[in-house]
């Protein structure tokens, strides 16, 4: 198959080292041209993000010119080169490479399992390849393959149920109350980090109308510039209380800052309407005293970061399941891959069969006793000649048929290569039908070929 | 044939039922599909039985507990099947077709019980007269439900917690929003069946014997009802918890006019007194 990643991740080296190996989405298909200028065989697929940098190659012997591919990949620029990151890198060829690929598109390689974000950086990754004229018949049906896969574990499992992060669940939170945010006012009180983050969610959501309060004016402007909201005066929150939907609450204040009466005069100026408060805060903002009022709900910090872990750990007991679809994907791929090969073979076997008929053939009618031998009768010797080889070559071929069928391909097909000749034979002008068809498995495009196995 | 179609239909009710409860209270449950293929042969099977028994009593049979039941279940289960597709019911199958399973199995034992005749020359009106009243109590009942939903996903999210019921349920407001919807057009539909009821008895000049009836009182409490959460919701621009309460105070109210007052009094509405059976609308 010789499919191989060469690559850095949040396994192998910390984050200041990674972002050293890290290539931009704009730098990646020059990258790619860069490298195939070097290797005009490989096909080549970057995959660059926060947490990896992945160079996946197909028609190139890693285990030979490992270092020389990662001297293409961590030449910048100018032939600026990043030094001292050789050792952090890893290396997996075949069936294990191809399984990595699976397990990062499907987030079962990811710093927090099953964040499908990674799955669209894949898709980038394939494309941007693409647009550089570096993804061929093998690498793209496989990336086609691993998001098949991908698509199969987060249906199929709970790996990516439930939200793990803080801003996120401050989303689903409001999701769970309010039926369109678009129409939903959003009030930030402090404008710090963590605030700013779950903001960000909801707006992503599409909640426009954004209100910040802080003691800072001049901070809270900047923030409510930076998200097209209001900045308002810290006195105000109890006159804008009513008005909130959302409330995000995060100031460093060592007392609470939002009052249960204030919250229980909003509530009833809102006619029954509900109001969400998240406290991210540490001492509270909000008091807790506020959460029995009616059509209230209160959220601390410690209430997301529960959920956080328990969503984590819903995740974490779907692991197995979802790495046992990713090896069936793999072991799908082996079999197409494969079914390539035997196509290949047994092409081949039918060749060497018709070329051993012919050329004893030519010689035996080429002798003066068969001379004169009419047209009818040579006709009749021939197809018998062919009967004879395709009965010797029959039990062989049902042999790898089998093989190819449980997993046994590579020992049977080496041994075919070597009893027969076949290497020899094609004397370098193909390649070995164990590494498959020049041309990849096209079975995995037309997904017949399975079936004729 | 008429009993195959009852085992059918209540089969297929509880079966979608059963998958309904399950998708509701399990982690990663994914059978709406199934749940709503199963609920729509149900109402295939008693839509069928009704046609069979129209076709028998020569009228609209909703004259004793089974057709009189059997209605109301195939309008609520009906007007379920139509929201649907508009999301904004998501998850509730797991209350209503229970509640409907329930309702469908209280009637069948008065599937034999001969129906009492409807009163005469009423015609059309009578038959407008039922129908709307059937619609107004599904509507009703919907948003009851709607208003339980409500309820319990505000328990979840007061005692925070959250588990597969609060996953399945939709957000408070949708629910909220369903439930001013269906209240509305409850009111609509029972406002028009009172009012030709009203006409079908002044026609009888039977006015104040009608009026003394405690099925027209128990109706007359719940159509009061329904104004009550008509002008909460239009007017004074009422929401949440104390509203879905009402809401579901509302259904205690309809059920008790539609099925209870048979039970403990007799009514004008039992045609010909037929204590068995439960009267129309």
């Amino acid at each position: 198959m010789m499919v191989s990643v060469l690559g850095i991740s949040f396994h192998t080296a910390p984050v200041e080292l990674r972002e050293q190996a890290s290539v931009r989405a704009g730098q990646i298909p020059a990258t790619l041209q860069r490298i195939r200028a070097e290797f005009p065989e490989a096909e080549l697929v970057l995959l660059s993000t926060c947490n990896r940098t992945e160079l996946y190659v197909a028609g190139v012997d890693l285990a030979l010119r490992k270092d020389a591919l990662l001297e293409a990949l961590l030449t910048r620029d100018a032939n600026a080169h990043v030094a001292g990151l050789e050792q952090f890198f890893y290396v997996k060829h075949d069936l294990q490479a191809v399984e990595h690929l699976f397990a990062v598109a499907a987030s079962l390689d990811a710093m927090v399992v099953g964040e499908t974000e990674i799955l669209g950086q894949v898709k980038q990754a394939l494309v941007l390849a693409e647009e550089a004229g570096t993804t061929g018949k093998v690498l793209h049906p496989l990336f086609q393959h691993a998001f098949k896969t991908a698509k199969r574990v987060h249906t199929e499992t709970d790996i990516c149920r439930g939200r793990v992060s803080i801003s996120s669940l401050a989303v689903e939170f409001a999701e769970k109350i309010f039926e369109d945010l678009s129409s939903k006012t959003v009030m930030i009180v402090g404008a710090g980090e963590m605030a700013e983050l779950a903001l960000k969610s909801l707006m992503d959501r599409g909640a426009r109308d954004v209100l910040v309060l802080n003691r800072s004016l001049e901070r809270g402007q900047n923030l409510a510039d930076r998200c097209g909201g209001r900045a308002l005066q810290f006195e105000l929150l109890d006159d804008y209380l009513a008005k909130a939907d959302i409330v995000i609450s995060s100031t460093s204040a060592p007392h609470v800052v939002i009052q249960a009466d204030s919250i229980r005069r909003a509530s009833e100026v809102r006619r029954g309407r509900p109001i969400l408060l998240i406290d991210i805060a540490v001492p509270r903002d909000i008091d807790p005293a506020a959460s029995v009022i009616k059509n209230v709900y209160v959220y601390t910090i410690d209430d997301l970061e529960r959920v956080a872990a328990e969503n984590l750990a819903k995740r974490q007991d779907a692991v197995e399941q979802a790495w046992h679809l990713v090896r069936q994907g793999t072991s799908e791929v082996a079999m197409l891959f494969e079914s390539s090969g035997l196509r290949v073979l047994l092409r081949r076997f039918d060749d060497h069969g018709k070329a051993i008929c012919e050329t004893a053939l030519q010689r035996a009618l080429a002798k003066e006793k068969l001379a004169g031998l009419p047209e009818p009768s040579r006709e009749e010797i021939r197809v018998l000649a062919r009967k004879i080889v395709n009965k010797m070559l029959a039990e062989p071929r049902e042999a790898l048929k089998r093989a190819a069928r449980n997993g046994e391909w590579e020992l049977y097909a080496r041994v075919a290569n070597d009893l027969f000749g076949f290497e020899k034979a094609v004397d370098g002008k193909e390649e070995s039908a164990t590494e498959g068809d020049k041309n990849g498995p096209a079975s995995v495009q037309e997904g017949t070929d399975r079936e004729k196995l | 044939m008429e009993t195959a179609l009852v085992i059918i239909g209540m089969l297929l009710y509880g079966l979608a039922s059963v998958l309904a409860v399950m998708s509701m209270i399990r982690s990663g449950e994914r059978s709406e599909r199934s749940t709503l293929i199963l609920l729509a042969g149900g109402v295939v099977a008693f839509l069928a039985l009704m046609v069979i028994r129209i076709f028998k009593a020569d009228c609209l049979p909703s004259f004793n507990r089974f057709d009189g039941l059997t209605w109301y279940a195939l309008a609520l289960s009906g007007t379920y099947l139509l929201m649907k597709p508009r999301r904004c019911s998501r998850g509730i199958s797991g209350l209503l077709l229970p509640f409907v399973t329930v309702i469908l199995f209280f009637g069948v034992p008065a599937m034999g019980v001969p129906a009492g005749a409807p009163p005469p020359n009423q015609g059309i009106w009578l038959t407008l007269h039922v129908i709307m009243g059937y619609a107004a109590y599904a509507f009703f009942s919907l948003a009851s439900i709607n208003a339980v939903a409500y309820l319990v996903q505000d328990h979840n999210m007061k005692k925070k917690k959250f588990g597969p019921v609060w996953e399945h349920l939709p957000s408070l407001e949708t629910l909220d929003h369903f439930m001013s919807r269906l209240v509305g057009l409850a009111f609509l539909f029972f406002v028009v069946s009172i009012v030709l009821g009203f006409l079908m008895v002044h026609q009888a000049g039977d006015v104040e014997k009608w009026f003394t009836d405690p099925k027209v009182a128990a109706v007359m409490a719940a159509g009061i009802m329904l104004a009550v959460l008509v002008h909460m919701r239009a007017n004074a621009d009422r929401h949440g918890r104390g509203v879905a309460i009402l809401t579901v105070a509302g259904l205690a109210l309809v059920l008790f006019a539609f099925v209870g007052v048979p039970l403990v009094a007799e009514s004008l509405h039992s045609f010909l007194q037929i204590r068995a059976g439960v009267g129309g609308p």
